[in-house]
């Protein structure tokens, strides 16, 4: 019996790819034969890793595939062809009305997302979902199978590496307060509400602050450009786009920052929630899909999105020490429900009971 | 897990806000028009990274590094050595032709900033010339009078 894991794309730095390479290592080590195959794979990453789609060997009845499903692609359907025991890790597909005005192509990416997500409903054998929110989605789509939840398997060690010293250097310790929120320019994330808020930080409790926007816009640079008008018309100071960055800078902007803000209102798990939590971070963020389950309860999850609120709740989480150390207390609790052996034993386990 | 009870603190934050008469009052994200699909804007910190980026990876050796060790790596040296003569001189014209775009960019990045030299000037120069004309025209104005 081999256990193949098929996806899209595979690349560095990507949560879906990341939770594939840590999925296919915990299997390693138990022992199965197992493979990786994408139709689109990072140049930078061996063959060991991930293998093109088309070298994907005839698969037997008694073989399994684990399909990580996050986008449009003609996999959605081609899985179903396979004459294999399917499993489905579901990662969630964004609505497409967020891409709305910004890109058409995402717009119909998603779109197809969806239908695929829908096709396979009666087609999968069993299911698992990052979150709560992922696993009601599929339920929704009509999913009759099993649906476990499983969170990303994040590999912690890590971040245990060298941050970048030029960014700490630059940023760190200036006495300036440094908001933070980490992922991809996407207007899912709602980066406007992010600067929206900062505006109001910065102008009624704390000129002294800088705003980070760490991420990737590639793709988007319409919605990037937008925010970036955004920040010129409204006048706010210090609001920084890293861009695409590598991971020791993203380690450096989370050593640097004093809270993370998260606005988003589409996140199958969120992936930086658990990354600020490792570093902490005192996290406040939207109640919006896939954040609260994350979250579990640590943090502050606002419930209502209201700007000024919210740079009120930054304010009084930066200067209030008590309640900073609370928050980041309850953080590292509910970081140990997320620790890299945990997660991979319950993937095991959930592994072991389908087979 | 101890709660943390955000409605409360919430309660506090929005009495703070009444007391201190904080408002809500910005423009908004909707208020600000997206550029069409396509179309960028210039930005010159934006620019200026993409220079750096493109200096840093204009050059692609010809060869890859090979990790592993044995048989596997053997034969792909071996490969990597047969096809050499055939994939060095491809990779030396891509390099040639990414240098060329590169200092083609750099010119422009030298081309833009000439450019927004010379309308600073003639700006100056519009104000000064304008400036003149008010000044010619009030003289007039006098004369007239006279």
């Amino acid at each position: 019996m081999r256990i193949i894991q098929l996806l899209p794309s595979i690349a560095y730095g990507d949560a879906v790819s990341n939770d594939a390479m840590a999925l296919q290592e915990a299997l390693q080590r138990k022992g199965y034969e197992t493979a990786t195959y994408a139709e689109n794979i990072d140049i930078r990453l061996s063959e060991k890793i991930a293998k093109k789609i088309n070298k994907m060997p005839r698969l037997e009845k008694e073989d399994v595939i684990i399909y990580h499903m996050s986008t449009g692609t003609e996999l959605n359907y081609r899985l179903a062809e396979y004459d294999a025991r399917k499993v489905v890790i579901y990662h969630n597909v964004t609505p497409e009305h967020f891409f709305e005005g910004y890109s058409k192509r995402l717009q119909e990416l998603c779109v197809a997302g969806i239908e695929g997500m829908r096709y396979l409903a009666d087609k999968v054998d069993y299911c698992m979902a990052d979150s709560e929110y992922n696993r009601q989605d599929l339920l929704k789509a009509g999913y009759g199978c099993k649906i476990d939840i499983l969170p990303i398997l994040i590999p912690f060690s890590d971040y245990k590496k060298e941050p970048e010293s030029s960014i700490i250097r630059r940023y760190g310790n200036d006495g300036y307060t440094n908001i933070l929120f980490t992922g991809r320019i996407a207007p899912n994330k709602k980066q406007e509400d992010i600067i929206s808020a900062f505006y109001m930080y910065q102008k009624y409790y704390n000129p002294k602050s800088r705003l980070f926007l760490v991420g990737s816009y590639k793709g988007m640079q319409v919605y990037y450009q937008r925010l970036k008008r955004y920040v010129k018309e409204l006048g706010v100071k210090n609001v920084f786009f890293s861009g695409r960055v590598k991971f020791e800078e993203i380690l450096a902007y989370y050593s640097i920052a004093d809270l993370f803000l998260c606005m988003s209102e589409h996140e199958g798990f969120c992936v930086p929630l658990v990354e600020a939590m490792c570093f902490d971070v005192p996290i406040v963020a939207y109640n919006s899909s896939a954040v609260g389950d994350t979250l579990g309860g640590a943090g502050i999850l606002l419930e209502n999105k209201n700007y000024l609120e919210t740079a009120g709740m930054i304010e009084y989480i930066v200067k209030n020490e008590e309640i900073k150390e609370r928050v980041i207390k309850g953080q590292r609790k509910r970081l140990q429900y997320f620790k890299h052996d945990r997660i991979e034993k319950l993937f095991l386990e959930y592994m072991n009971q389908f087979l | 897990m101890e709660e943390i009870n955000v409605e409360e603190i919430m309660k506090d934050i929005r009495d703070d806000i009444r007391v201190k008469g904080y408002t809500e009052d910005m423009l908004s994200f909707k208020d600000v028009e997206c550029v069409k699909d396509g179309v960028y804007e210039y930005d010159q910190e934006d620019y200026k990274q993409l220079l750096s980026d493109m200096e840093k990876r204009k050059t692609i050796p010809w060869y890859c590094e090979l990790g592993q060790n044995g048989i596997r790596k053997f034969i792909k040296k071996f490969i990597r050595k047969s096809v050499g003569f055939l994939i060095a001189p491809i990779t030396d014209g891509q390099n040639g032709f990414n240098s060329m775009v590169t200092d083609g960019f750099e010119q422009l990045a030298g081309f833009i900033e000439n450019q927004k030299e010379e309308l600073e000037k003639n700006r100056r120069y519009i104000i000064m010339l304008e400036e003149k004309i008010e000044e010619m025209q009030q003289e007039i104005e006098t004369l007239k009078k006279k």
